[in-house]
């Protein structure tokens, strides 16, 4: 294993190199905490690719994450699945259709070898929100799991409240014939393959009960959970819809949701950011 | 691929090395990849992987690097005091590159911002043989304009109103927070490639917005290609930015200036006398010569 390790400016905080899996081929970036800080028997938080961005995350979001959490004592590997970023593609048979469950199994066993840590709170933005909650069911590894902007189901409320609500608001008015006049709509692609489908992140298969039944075992099992969800993500409007979806109650424990109506989606203001890496941190503090 | 930190331990840099495959070129061929900054560097991270891939597989030590503040290097843009700073880190990265290859002189491709840090860390730079300046930012202030008008156009339409905190010491722009004095460091950045004495090919657009001109035409090749300028898209923003035919004619590009770089002895040690552009097949180039 290659490992080089950088020292921060901060002083309070670790960055090394992790190559793991198959023929070392996975990379991915472990920050850990200056000793003075660092939180005893804590998990470690793994963050996992949104979309096909690499790992620093869209708007450097996965690295501000990384280091405002090492700076309250915990550590997190930010990570390229397999395919992504910086690491190589899984080749050979594999026995899952889903490539990311083995690159985090992966992760897990290598830091669990290399650091001595074997529980984990898993994270992830989008689509890699979407594979944190496929790894977090099967592997008892995970403690935790930060889900943001992840699976989502249209309810009645989302309906009243969105597509009838945003109607009786003049700025969406405003917004939709501004975007028009300037020529608004899908970018222009030049290349194929520029954008992938909607299927190529998520599985096509989901239903909402099998997500329920998954949910209701990550309790059992004691899995501290984190839902944040933005305005900018097209199916969801307000923290009541994870009720609506889900049948479970929101509380300031096991499951904690948090709705941001100011955010985008990948959170591309600073002020966004702040608030959402604020969250997390201050969410593990409260729970590990 | 060997990731890695360098340079100052206190604030280091991280680098991805890609080793040359097959038969290693002797003397040893190396390139320093200079990418965009903000959000452009994002989109374009991909891409220049693929690129640096193609290039080791034609013998070509290649190093990616992240300037201070920006991907997995220490630091953020907001205490990048001004463009010296990001100048130095490309110096940085030529040192470690030439202690990985065992070159004497490395080629430096930079893309935008990148291509403009690059030409401006050549001029400072004996042991820089040749430049590649894709779609270079050739006018500093106009690039901030660009940037400031994404930003505004974003937030207003916004699906609230809002706007950024930016005070007389930082200033928001797409998601990163720039000093004011890194802001005047980058609207005093220009694109006189012409005083940069080393070979350049510079690829740009069908319609370039600046006509390039050098004192020395045969060191200077603009190679136009076919794709279309959407920097200030803001439907783009998050969109990665794919080139692969274009990134393809540059790999052949430079394999070409590499061998005729090696003609004049500008590989193993720095040139005693420049050698120039004007020879280099055109095959691989859809443009014409400056």
């Amino acid at each position: 294993m290659i490992r080089t390790t950088t020292e921060m400016t901060e002083q309070t905080c670790q960055e090394t190199v992790c190559h793991f899996g198959p023929q070392g081929g996975l990379f991915g970036i472990l920050t850990t905490p200056d000793e003075s800080v660092q939180v005893k028997d804590a998990p470690i938080a793994l963050v996992l690719n949104a979309g096909i961005v690499h790992r620093v995350g869209p708007f450097r979001l996965h690295v501000d994450l990384a280091r405002q959490l090492a700076r309250s004592g915990y550590s997190t590997l930010r990570l390229d699945l397999s395919g992504l970023g910086d690491s190589a593609q899984r080749t050979g048979k594999i026995d899952t259709p889903n490539r990311a469950e083995l690159d985090v199994r992966d992760a897990m066993d290598y830091l669990e070898k290399e650091v001595g840590v074997g529980r984990f709170v898993i994270v992830g933005l989008c689509s890699g929100a979407f594979h944190a909650h496929q790894v977090s069911v099967k592997d008892d590894r995970i403690v935790g799991a930060v889900f943001m902007d992840g699976i989502v189901f249209r309810t009645l409320g989302f309906f009243l409240r969105h597509q009838v609500g945003r109607l009786l608001k003049p700025r969406f008015w405003r917004n939709a014939i501004k975007r028009r006049l300037s020529g608004g709509g899908a970018p222009d692609r030049q290349d194929a393959g520029q954008t992938l489908a909607e299927g190529e992140f998520f599985g096509e298969d989901l239903d909402k009960d099998s997500v329920v039944r998954d949910l209701e075992s990550l309790m059992t099992r004691g899995v501290r959970m984190l839902f944040l969800y933005t305005d900018g993500y097209d199916d969801i409007c307000g923290r009541s819809q994870f009720r609506e979806m889900y049948g479970l109650q929101p509380d300031e424990g096991q499951l904690q949701v948090e709705y941001y109506p100011k955010s985008e989606h990948t959170f591309r203001l600073i002020e966004n950011r702040q608030a959402a890496c604020g969250r997390v941190t201050s969410w593990m503090a409260g729970q590990f | 691929m060997k990731h890695h930190f360098f340079g100052n331990p206190k604030s280091q840099l991280f680098g991805v090395y890609h080793r040359p495959r097959g038969i290693a070129s002797a003397p040893p061929r190396a390139v320093l990849i200079c990418p965009p900054i903000g959000q452009e560097y994002i989109r374009t991270h991909w891409c220049l992987r693929l690129m640096a891939s193609q290039m080791c597989r034609n013998s070509t030590h290649v190093l990616r690097m992240d300037y201070s503040g920006i991907g997995d290097s220490a630091g953020s843009v907001q205490t990048v005091q001004t463009l010296d700073r990001w100048i130095s880190d490309i110096r940085i990265g030529i040192d470690r590159l030439k202690e990985l290859s065992g070159a004497g002189t490395v080629m430096l491709v930079g893309l935008r911002l990148g291509a403009t840090l690059a030409a401006a860390a050549a001029r400072q730079s004996h042991d820089v043989n040749s430049l590649v300046l894709w779609e270079p930012v050739e006018d500093g202030e106009s690039y901030l304009e660009e940037l400031r008008t994404m930003h505004r156009k974003m937030l207003d339409l916004w699906v609230c109103k809002m706007t950024t905190p930016d005070d007389e010491n930082v200033e928001e722009l797409l998601g990163s927070n720039y000093s004011r004095s890194l802001i005047e460091s980058i609207k005093a950045a220009d694109g006189d490639f012409g005083s940069v004495i080393q070979p350049q090919l510079i690829v740009v657009p069908e319609k370039p917005v600046v006509n390039f001109v050098h004192p020395q035409p045969t060191v200077q090749k603009v190679m136009l290609v076919a794709d279309e300028y959407n920097w200030d898209d803001l439907r783009s923003l998050e969109t990665a930015w794919l080139r692969s035919r274009t990134a393809r004619q540059i790999v052949d590009s430079t394999a070409d200036m590499f061998e005729r770089l090696n003609d004049f002895d500008a590989l193993a040690a720095p040139a005693l006398v420049a050698p120039t552009m004007s020879n280099l097949p055109s095959s691989s180039s859809t443009g014409a010569i400056a």
